[in-house]
């Protein structure tokens, strides 16, 4: 069963007992990537740094597996790893997770192959190409490799961001604040995704080499 | 709720099936079968019927056949590598298939354990996978416990078109052999064999069971968990 058809399950199992409907969790979610709401998605995230109990915001909206959904939370973790050959080597982006809850799913948002110098620290924006990571230009390109792994009570699968899809378009990127918005398609090309994030990493590592 | 089915699972379910990947037989492997290089899969995934079996002169040929070493390193204060302090966090095994006619790269990975430390026999429980709560990680890899994943991957391109961790089942080391390098963790590339008995359960119609043997041509560092 998908596991975002969970409430749909519900809703139409119930339907036994005479009409009874429940509605979707998803209606009490806030979709914050817009204008209007920008103000309240920032404060969200900000609530994090006060708090020191999360580690940013994570928003979106569109559809996975077929079902409808409307996701705005705060991450419960959020790591990146930079490359760096060397002590003596330039440091460049390559993979960044956030995570966070939905109403019927933990996701998993994974970016890798982001590339760049990490001391550039300028907006960037980067198409998504599915297996970016094995390209030879790996973090020399303008590809990323985007994808969720969701997961419920021992289940989960991989919702792959499909090549040409979309973008991630990163607005500010430095050691202790990752922004950004992305549009793409996940699992398949009907699945589309609209979304933003604001990650605090509480933990960031370095590699020799581009995460496989 | 029951496990869930994955993206194409309602779509394929009543596709016809076929073996894949050279002679399929009909038994499942019930235990390791033995250290010369082979990959045996039978199972169901995704609805589809799965009947790997690689053998002979295809298992030795490492475009055919063989694993990948993960190990996690962390770096010293002056930021260099302390291979002292590393470990073996992943092995993959990786084998081109043709599944329905198309044209697949099955990558099999157990991952998040450190394989190299356990002994020949070893057995070693796989938990679902939660992000949340890796059995293992940069700082620590001693968990009894595994993650054990199934991917298919687009051979032309690498990238993933299916991917699904099992919800149990186990792991039985039957080799893990080869000579570290000076920095007593890493085995070179193109040496070493990895070899052993998995079984996993997806869900209630998803399992496999497998035994492999494999070359291992590549090791890979992955700090980032």
């Amino acid at each position: 069963m998908r596991l975002a058809g969970f409430c749909f399950l519900i809703a139409t199992t119930a339907g036994c007992l005479g009409g009874f409907k429940t509605p979707s969790e998803y209606q009490s979610q806030t979709y914050y990537c817009t204008s209007d709401n920008a103000p309240a998605f920032d404060a969200l995230a900000q609530s994090c740094q006060t708090s020191g109990n999360c580690f940013g915001a994570f928003s979106m909206t569109g559809s996975m597996q077929g079902q409808p959904l409307t996701v705005g939370t705060t991450l419960t973790e959020a790591t990146m790893a930079l490359v760096q050959k060397d002590p003596s080597s330039p440091q460049f982006w390559d993979v960044m997770r956030m995570t966070g809850n939905s109403p019927y799913f933990e996701f998993v948002f994974h970016i890798k192959s982001i590339g760049g110098d990490v001391t550039a620290m300028q907006p960037r924006t980067l198409d998504l190409r599915a297996g970016a990571g094995a390209l030879v230009t790996s973090l020399d390109d303008t590809f990323i490799d985007v994808g969720q792994t969701l997961q419920v009570g021992g289940a989960n699968a991989e919702q792959q961001g499909l090549t040409d899809s979309g973008t991630i378009a990163f607005s500010k990127m430095d050691l202790t604040e990752i922004r950004g918005i992305f549009h793409g398609a996940f699992g398949n090309s009907v699945d589309n995704v609209d979304g933003c994030f604001v990650m605090y990493p509480g933990q960031t590592t370095i590699n020799p080499s581009p995460s496989p | 709720m029951r496990a869930w089915a994955g993206v194409l699972g309602v779509a394929l379910l009543a596709a016809p099936t076929v073996g894949c990947g050279g002679s399929g037989g009909s038994s499942a492997p019930t235990m390791w079968l033995g250290a010369m290089r082979h990959f045996r899969v039978v199972g169901t995934i995704m609805g589809e019927s799965i009947d790997i079996n690689i053998n002979g002169s295809a298992a030795t040929d490492t475009m055919q056949l063989w694993c990948e070493r993960e190990y996690q390193v962390p770096n010293d204060a002056s930021g260099n590598p302390d291979y002292a302090a590393g470990h073996n966090a992943e092995i993959r095994i990786r084998a081109p298939v043709t599944i329905n006619g198309q044209a697949r790269l099955l990558d099999f990975g157990l991952k998040r354990h450190n394989y190299q430390a356990d002994a020949p026999g070893t057995v070693v429980p796989v938990i679902p996978r939660d992000d949340a709560n890796s059995p293992c990680g940069l700082n620590s890899c001693t968990n009894d416990n595994m993650w054990l994943s199934w991917t298919w991957r687009n051979p032309v391109d690498d990238s993933v078109t299916y991917k699904s961790a099992a919800q149990s089942g186990s792991f039985t080391l039957g080799e893990y052999v080869g000579t570290p390098d000076s920095g007593g963790l890493l085995i070179p590339p193109n040496t070493g064999d990895i070899g052993g008995f998995a079984t996993g359960q997806w869900s209630a119609t998803e399992s496999i069971s497998a035994s492999f043997d494999a070359n291992c041509t590549t090791n890979q560092i992955d700090n980032s968990y």
